[in-house]
């Protein structure tokens, strides 16, 4: 797994779609392909009232990953150094196994080069010491940019919040 | 690390590598067409020729993709005679396939604009052999062949033939066509692999089991299972079609973690 992760508070996300528009400027992703992906689920009704949650699904960069596993020419990697996976370009022949292979749907088609593109954190910004396009983009601060560990604590901090504030004393 | 003499420039590069990649790492363009950087070497195009000389080796003509760089190797490749060569080559390109969209810009980079020799008048495969190779090499299903046709009597190849047992329709040799005469189309239920415009083969997708929308053939979900490791092949059967994908995973998430109908009882 790569050492970064990208934590989303679903409380806190209103699903505007800012991370998909910054991210596609950011990367020039051509109509059609999405690297991150804000997925809206329900609405559903929870006591009384209707509530939608908005699930952001970028790459997640697992530690064995089936698109590197699957891809025959060795076009998609992972990063040495932190675990990024990403395709080089130049090896790419447009088998799409990759994209068969993932189970998130993540690896993306151009269809003007004939070559898979997908979500590789912007590491062209964060070797530069800058966010992701779409955190820096995330308009309520729902995304953030943390580690693994990080975004472990912050999940259960939030949820022993919940268990609180709903105890009866 | 080997000393080379690149356009009368010495240069430190790596060893083992080949003159085009050398080239390319030092900023100097070397036309190619038959060159991808997944596949060997192969030679079939000869545009990437370039003028070599070494130490033990008199100066010629020789295709840059597979020349392996040395200690003393001197290489030109903009001398006349490596120009001239291009030419000519570009205007038989030119001559075989005088549509295409990719050739044309091309010819027009190398400062070709016509050609003096015969022309077709329908495109023909220029047998660079890259969807040969990558069915071949890389897919591993060695479905493509080249193939001499009954009028040709010097049995030279001169066209590509498609086995449709060994295909499994994973479209590489359409994506990689550089002038495009494979054509992958899915249509219904079936997938129709098309070369030089005849239909060649026909494959029956996969519904997806989320969205039941056709996506996939069988051989191509093998293909990719055979390359996941084996306990991870055998829980997932890759049975949902890629846009669906996330969805189905975002659902399951919210489902189960995320929106309580009540709270979970404390205890």
């Amino acid at each position: 797994m790569s050492i970064y992760f990208i934590y989303q508070d679903q409380k806190r996300c209103i699903g505007c779609r800012a991370c998909e528009i910054h991210c596609k400027t950011e990367n020039d992703v051509p109509v059609g392909p999405r690297f991150g992906r804000i997925i809206p689920v329900g609405p559903k009704v929870i006591g009384t009232v209707p509530r939608m949650n908005f699930i952001f699904m970028p790459c997640f960069h697992c530690e064995n990953p089936w698109c590197v596993s699957a891809c025959p020419t060795g076009a998609m990697k992972i990063r040495a150094k932190d675990g990024i996976v990403f395709v080089e370009q130049s090896l790419c022949v447009g088998c799409k196994a990759c994209i068969t292979a993932c189970p998130w749907g993540v690896p993306q088609w151009d269809e003007e080069t004939g070559k898979v593109i997908k979500c590789d954190y912007c590491r062209h910004r964060i070797d530069n010491g800058l966010l992701p396009a779409c955190v820096s983009g995330c308009t309520t601060n729902a995304l953030r940019w943390v580690s693994p560990e990080e975004a472990s604590r912050l999940k259960r901090e939030r949820h022993a919040r919940e268990i609180a504030s709903n105890l009866p004393y | 690390m080997v000393t080379i003499t690149l356009n009368g420039t010495e240069r430190y590069v790596e060893d083992g590598i080949t003159v085009l990649e050398a080239a390319r790492r030092e900023g100097v363009d070397i036309p190619t067409l038959c060159y991808h950087e997944a596949l060997a070497p192969y030679g079939a195009c000869r545009l990437c020729m370039v003028e070599a000389e070494g130490p033990r080796m008199r100066r010629v003509l020789l295709p840059s993709c597979n020349l392996k760089v040395f200690e003393g190797l001197v290489i030109d490749t903009e001398t006349w005679l490596v120009r001239d060569t291009r030419t000519t080559i570009m205007e038989l390109l030119l001559a075989t396939t005088p549509n295409t969209e990719l050739l044309l810009i091309l010819s027009r980079r190398l400062g070709v604009e016509k050609t003096r020799y015969q022309t077709n008048k329908v495109d023909k495969c220029i047998l660079c052999g890259l969807c040969v190779r990558v069915c071949r090499e890389k897919i591993g299903a060695s479905a493509l062949n080249f193939k001499a046709s009954d009028e040709n009597d010097n049995v030279v190849a001169d066209a590509v033939s498609l086995s449709s047992d060994a295909c499994i329709g994973c479209g590489s040799c359409a994506n990689i066509c550089p002038i495009g005469v494979i054509h992958v189309a899915d249509g219904g239920d079936e997938r129709v692999i098309s070369l030089y415009g005849e239909q060649v083969n026909t494959l029956r997708l996969v519904r997806c089991e989320s969205c039941g929308k056709p996506y996939t053939t069988q051989k191509f979900l093998d293909f990719v299972l055979s390359r996941l490791e084996k306990g991870v092949s055998s829980k997932s059967k890759l049975r949902i079609c890629e846009n669906c994908a996330g969805e189905y995973y975002s659902v399951a998430l919210t489902g189960q973690f995320l929106v309580f109908e009540e709270f979970p009882p404390i205890l």
